[in-house]
């Protein structure tokens, strides 16, 4: 059995690592796509650009003839996209995939990421709420975590214990065969 | 995930009940005192005006002790709001959750 100040230092540690975790669950969840995912998009765009261009040249083949300036800066200014996947397809593409944020993540790595936070999540919320159960029965009712899980803060002790059990990682070898 | 434990719900709403009534004494409390404070000085002051007279000597000790359980009220009161704050919200996100899983919260 913990000594209740243990139990304190260790929800204390507890509520450490869960800000720690809501920090990377957030940061997972904001982190930019990978860069293959990028270089997609950006070909995307750019062939939606250039297919649903307007025409800046039209103006050239008209009965009165001759290159209104006006009307090119206009319809460039309008569409400068359009414009330059006509007049420097590549250097806007390198350009934009210079641009692509490092530390992306693949759709996949995103969701083994935050399933891996929440896991860790769970685990240790539930150790938080054993931590604090023992310490509402020896020195009376201790205050729960703002954002605490509902569900863990409603159930029954032995289902968070049993719970804390089947989260344990393995006992290496060694332990298992003196135990 | 894991089931409710009703025990622990109505624990959680005996607190909530808890802190308000623990509040609502310190409150009721603080208004008695206002309430007797008042009157004692306006018999004083009755007092001094229809006869002249000193405050009686005992109304200073009274008036005295009001003053500082009005201190210890409003002591009480301080600490116990936020403890009534704290108690009503997790209460309410406790109750919430059960009752979108369908338990019966009303027991």
């Amino acid at each position: 059995m913990m000594s209740s100040a243990d139990l304190r230092t260790r929800v204390a540690d507890a509520r450490r690592r869960l800000e720690a975790l809501k920090a990377a669950r957030s940061a997972a969840e904001t982190a930019p796509v990978d860069r293959e995912t990028a270089i997609t998009r950006i070909d995307e765009i750019l062939a939606s650009a250039h297919a649903n261009r307007a025409n800046h040249f039209e103006f050239l083949s008209s009965r009165a003839g001759g290159f209104s300036r006006d009307a090119f800066s206009a319809r460039g200014s309008a569409d400068l996209l359009g414009l330059l996947t006509v007049l420097a397809p590549s250097a806007i593409r390198e350009t934009m995939i210079e641009n692509i944020r490092p530390g992306g993540l693949t759709e996949t790595e995103r969701l083994e990421t935050l399933a891996k936070i929440d896991a860790s999540t769970i685990e240790l919320e539930i150790q938080e709420e054993l931590d604090l159960r023992d310490l509402d029965t020896t020195v009376g009712h201790e205050h729960r975590r703002r954002g605490a899980s509902p569900a863990i803060l409603l159930a029954p002790i032995e289902e968070l214990i049993a719970a804390a059990q089947q989260m344990k990682p393995p006992a290496p070898a060694a332990a298992r065969r003196t135990a | 995930m894991f089931s409710i434990d009703d025990q622990i719900l109505n624990d959680y709403r005996r607190r909530a009940a808890a802190a308000a009534a623990a509040l609502r004494d310190a409150y009721d409390g603080s208004q008695a005192a206002r309430q007797e404070r008042a009157e004692t000085l306006a018999q004083h002051h009755r007092n001094r005006d229809n006869f002249g007279s000193d405050p009686h000597p005992a109304d200073l000790v009274r008036l005295a002790k009001l003053d500082r359980d009005l201190e210890v009220y409003a002591a009480d009161e301080r600490k116990l709001r936020p403890e009534l704050d704290y108690a009503n919200a997790l209460f309410g996100v406790i109750r919430d959750f059960a009752k979108e899983a369908g338990h019966d919260v009303v027991r």
